[in-house]
């Protein structure tokens, strides 16, 4: 029924003949759920046709008892001489009978409960859970027993009571639980806001968001239907002269077929129900690929990438001297003169794999972080930024590769070090002790069930295995001054805490080792502006005091303008603008960069334009020939529609200089050109 | 005198009846299984005693950060929470429409546009099945082509052509910006009087809000819509709202034109807001420091609810709640707070916070030199 409803919901959408090809295409990817479809389609078209294919009535007795297997009797005949091939027909059609039969059943009810008492809510909710929790504890085998030793004359429709009767209980509550959440989706709210009913809205929204659920608890039911059903006839519990699967074990064991060695008598039935079991559960498995249109497009990338992981060769590297940190030399604070390399990323290429494809999340990126800078990388959703972040601490996951480049990392004795080359022993090291990483939810990022201090302790545990417990006390209670969390807040929970100390105890756990680089992924982003204003005077209270660099990945340009050093704006994965902050917010060169500085509305001065960019970020999978940007562009050309520009070196009239990718700076004399063209196309 | 006084104040420049108002607004939660003692159950003060107006062809802006109760207000004026106490008045007339029939007619009248499009879109049904829904509720009766014309006509109203180009699709195949157009358009189909949109751009890309509030804007004066646009960014409320209020707490502490409220903000909250919002164009250093966090609502602060936060408060401020006091001569502007009462200790503190603002701007003026 499940199954049916998905596929009707499927044809109903309209999909044309591409998304039919595409099914097949899906279905021949899994050859695991092929198998079981097809073997299941077998099972189904031979219950159907059975009784007329059969060669011989079951229940006709012959001379040729007890005989194996031969060109009239191609299953052997039982002691009876009654013929096993034709038996096992007619008890295909009674065990899916009762598997279909059993699972419609089951599915209906438990469905009409557990969606009824999760979307209605109150007493309603609480009589049916009542009973559904009443009906779980029930013991269901000798149940099962009792009520069919009642029902032995009922035939198949007794046995699917039976069934059903022990089984709804366990699928209502799944069920439940799931509308529960469900219903305080917001495209649910957004449903009741249109102002459609309550019907309609567990019907279009609530059940095809259930349909992989229920499809697994349907298949999952006939199996065990059709189980309980052979394991009763089996014991003698139904009509034993109506044949099914069970009732030729039945007789198989009553008539010792064990003893005597007569195999084919039992082995066809136990086998035929092993097969359906297995392919049905094949099924069940693959079920959700086909019924959620997102996983239908997901690749099987993710495994690729992993090999891929595991094979990629290891450079050779000078292995890194393990040494006692000592205490960091004080240092000038950071200028934009300094040349101060602390991390020399080069040329880096990070792809994501998906079936045959690659798709470049980072392409070709190539920055330097200076001691003591501030380096804020803009970006918007797609443009690779958060791959970025954790490419650089190497923390990136499968399907995510890193296919080129190299991280440069200058050790504070002056020892530089390749972080793509590193053993696992090595990166642990690095991380952490010389790079940590502050993500954006701390609530996800940080532990629930761990006091912030022992989540602090565990970090320098790792790390400092040989530091006494004093020590590490006094460390953590160092920390949490550090970022302005009382001292008495070391034994709370993250839940106990908010949004804002949450963050600030991120930042305490990436300051726990005393690295050089921070990378901050959106840090602030979940936070109200408040509260990020008192985080953001923290970081720069600290790295002034600390002097650490800091790499700040955020979407808020404006917020970037006031706390970097240095900008690099991402757009389709490339760096498309490099410069001093300043520099960038007075003169911004990257036509991207200018429709980003002219998408905000200011508090401050009199009101601008706004002009904002048209169009919206690309996806990655299918970026835009040439230039990324181009589609959006004012001032494109057609040459931007063929050409990559690479970042070209800018000097403005005032001496700073900052970096684009855009064809308006390829060259002195087509700039002029270009920049009329581009005035005529805006 | 009473929070109506403060909106009653503010005078529509537009000469006509509100659209839809919430007069006196409260809603409290219950919190379940916290029972004090055999007191009475606990419960959170989400919304207390709000009154707002929207008027047709105008954008309101509702700003406040999270647990201000700006998002629950904007779902009890549509009805999908039933009210604690307080009035929501459509055309002037008391509504109580919460379900069946009356909630019907009253979500065709006034629609929501949530923030977060991604979850807002069922996903595993297409464009095309979501909008023909919408349409076969206010629409009904058409024939399945004549709401194929509609839908079409919605989606090129909200730019989203070739409509062919996006019918087919399911939601996870399109971006943000497109999905929130679709909501947009969805909202449309009901040809509303008032749309209620909660954060309708916050978890859009930067370089994209800007079509999706424009195009909002559009629809108000075209259409002559009342809007209310719940946004945590006060700036981009002085971009495209011509009223704004500042929630703080559950109560709405500052109301007037949008650029007298952020050029010059009286009620210390929204000074301190205003001051934490990212903004390149001031480089000084923010003088206005904030001590806190906003409180437990559970147990709010007795009188004026900032109060435990604010630099300038005195005795009075934490015994007795403050009313709306206006602050321009037409009474456009109010702000609910002790400095513009003619409390004796007023001008001594008003000086103080004048001061204080002042070296925020002095000082962005010496940085620009």
């Amino acid at each position: 029924m499940a199954l049916q409803s998905a596929t009707l919901a499927e044809s109903e959408s309209g999909e044309s003949v591409e998304s039919r090809n595409g099914l097949r295409r899906r279905l021949l990817h899994s050859p695991l759920t092929l198998t079981g479809l097809v073997i299941t389609l077998i099972f189904v078209v031979l219950a159907i046709i059975g009784p007329w294919i059969s060669p011989y009535d079951p229940s006709a007795v012959s001379d040729a008892a007890l005989a194996g297997p031969s060109a009239a009797h191609w299953l052997g005949t039982t002691q009876n001489g009654q013929d096993v091939f034709s038996q096992m027909l007619y008890g295909a059609r009674a065990s899916m009978i009762v598997g279909l039969g059993a699972a419609v059943l089951t599915t209906v009810l438990s469905v009409l409960v557990g969606v009824t008492a999760g979307y209605l809510g109150g007493i309603g909710d609480e009589v049916l859970s009542l009973l559904a929790n009443v009906f779980l504890v029930l013991p269901g085998l000798p149940l099962t027993i009792i009520l069919a030793a009642y029902l032995p004359h009922t035939g198949n429709a007794g046995i699917i009571l039976v069934i059903t009767v022990t089984g709804w209980a366990w699928g209502a509550r799944v069920l439940r639980a799931q509308t529960l959440s469900l219903r305080k989706r917001d495209f649910v709210e957004a449903a009741r806001a249109t102002g459609d009913r309550t019907s309609r809205i567990i019907l279009r929204d609530i059940l095809p968001n259930q349909v992989a659920v229920i499809a697994a608890a349907f298949l999952g039911t006939v199996t065990g239907a059709i189980l309980t059903q052979a394991s009763l006839a089996f014991l003698g519990l139904t009509d034993v002269t109506q044949w099914s699967w069970g009732t030729i074990l039945y007789w198989a064991q009553v008539s010792s077929a064990l003893l005597t060695g007569s195999w084919w008598w039992f082995v066809p039935a136990g086998l035929a129900i092993a097969l359906l079991g297995t392919a049905l559960s094949l099924v069940n498995f693959g079920i959700d690929e086909f019924i959620n249109p997102r996983l239908r497009q997901a690749g099987i990338g993710t495994k690729k990438a992993q090999r891929a992981q595991v094979k990629r060769t290891r450079r050779s590297l000078r292995r890194r001297a393990r040494r006692e940190r000592a205490e960091r030399p004080t240092r000038a604070p950071f200028t934009s003169e300094s040349t101060d390399l602390i991390l020399d990323v080069r040329g880096l290429k990070v792809d994501y794999l998906s079936g045959n494809t690659r798709t470049p999340a980072v392409d070709d990126v190539s920055f330097a972080l200076r001691r003591g800078e501030v380096l804020g990388i803009a970006g918007e959703s797609g443009s690779g930024k958060s791959t970025l972040a954790y490419a650089i601490a190497r923390m990136h996951k499968p399907p995510a590769q890193i296919s080129d480049g190299r991280i440069i990392y200058t050790n504070p004795d002056g020892s530089t070090v390749d972080v793509l080359g590193m053993s696992d022993a090595e990166l642990r090291e690095f991380r952490w002790e010389e790079l940590s990483i502050v993500l954006q939810s701390a609530m996800h990022a940080l532990n629930p069930i761990l006091r912030i201090g022992v989540q602090i302790e565990d970090v320098i545990i790792a790390h400092r295995p040989r530091m006494s417990s004093q020590e590490r006390a006094a460390r953590i209670l160092e920390l949490l001054a550090i970022v302005g969390i009382p001292a008495d807040r070391a034994n709370s929970y993250p839940h106990e805490l908010s949004g804002g100390m949450r963050q600030r105890a991120m930042i305490a756990v990436g300051l726990a080792l005393d690295p050089e680089i921070i990378v901050m992924d959106e840090p602030t982003t979940a936070l109200d502006v408040v509260i990020q204003r008192q985080i953001i005077e923290k970081i720069v209270e600290l790295k002034d005091k600390l002097g650490f660099s800091v790499i700040f990945i955020t979407h808020d340009l404006s917020l970037l303008i006031e706390l970097s050093d240095t900008i690099a704006v991402m757009y389709g994965g490339k760096i498309v603008e490099k410069a001093a902050a300043d520099e960038f917010y007075r003169n911004a060169q990257h036509p991207y960069s200018r429709g980003l500085l002219n998408s905000f509305p200011t508090l401050g001065g009199p009101k601008r334009e706004l002009t904002g960019i048209p169009g919206s970020p690309p996806d990655l999978r299918r970026l835009p020939d040439g230039c990324a940007f181009q589609p959006r562009c004012p001032v494109a050309v057609d040459e931007c529609r063929s050409t990559m520009p690479p970042l070209y070196r800018i000097t403005s009239s005032t001496g700073e200089s900052s970096e684009a990718a855009c064809l308006l700076y390829a060259a002195a004399q087509s700039t002029r050109e270009m920049s009329e063209d581009g005035a005529r196309a805006s | 005198m009473t929070v109506t006084d403060l909106v009653d104040a503010t005078q529509p420049t537009v000469g006509d009846e509100p659209v839809l108002e919430a007069v006196d607004v409260t809603k409290h939660f219950t919190v379940h299984g916290l029972r004090v003692g055999r007191g009475t159950p606990r419960v959170v003060h989400a919304v207390d005693n709000v009154s707002l107006k929207l008027y047709a062809g105008r954008i309101t802006a509702l700003v406040g950060e999270s647990g201000s109760g700006k998002s629950t207000l904007a779902r009890l004026l549509a009805q999908l929470h039933p009210l604690t106490s307080g009035e929501i008045r459509l055309h002037g007339v008391a509504t109580h429409a919460t379900h069946g029939r009356s909630f019907r007619e009253y979500a065709r009248r006034v629609q929501l546009i949530l923030q977060d499009p991604f979850s807002s879109l069922n996903p595993v049904a297409t464009i095309a099945k979501t909008l023909h829904r919408a349409v076969a509720i206010h629409h009904p009766g058409k024939r399945r082509a004549e709401r194929t014309k509609i839908i079409d006509d919605l989606l090129t109203q909200t730019n989203l052509v070739p409509p062919r180009q996006f019918t087919e699709k399911f939601p996870h195949e399109l971006s943000g910006g497109q999905l929130q157009r679709i909501s947009i358009a969805r909202a449309l189909a009901a040809g509303p009087e008032v749309f209620l949109a909660d954060e309708p751009v916050s978890s859009l890309d930067v370089s994209i809000r800007l079509g999706i509030l424009n195009l909002l804007r559009r629809l108000t004066e075209e259409r002559r819509v009342a809007m209310l646009y719940v946004t945590h960014d006060i700036a981009s409320a002085r971009y495209f709202a011509a009223e704004t209020a500042v929630m703080y707490a559950g109560e709405v502490i500052e109301s007037g034109p949008s650029e007298a409220v952020t050029q010059q903000a009286a009620h210390p909250y929204t000074q301190l807001l205003i001051a934490s919002a990212p903004d390149p164009s001031r480089t000084g250093k923010s003088a206005v420091r904030d001590i806190g966090q906003p409180p437990s609502l559970i147990d709010p602060p007795s009188g004026c609810r900032f109060h435990p936060r604010c630099p300038y408060a005195w005795q009075r401020c934490s015994t007795e709640a403050p009313p709306a006091f206006p602050l321009s001569e037409d009474a456009n502007h109010t702000a609910r707070c002790w400095l513009y009462s003619d409390d004796p200790q007023a001008p001594e503190k008003r000086a103080a916070n004048a001061r204080a603002i002042r070296k925020v701007t002095d000082s962005e003026g010496e940085d620009a030199t």
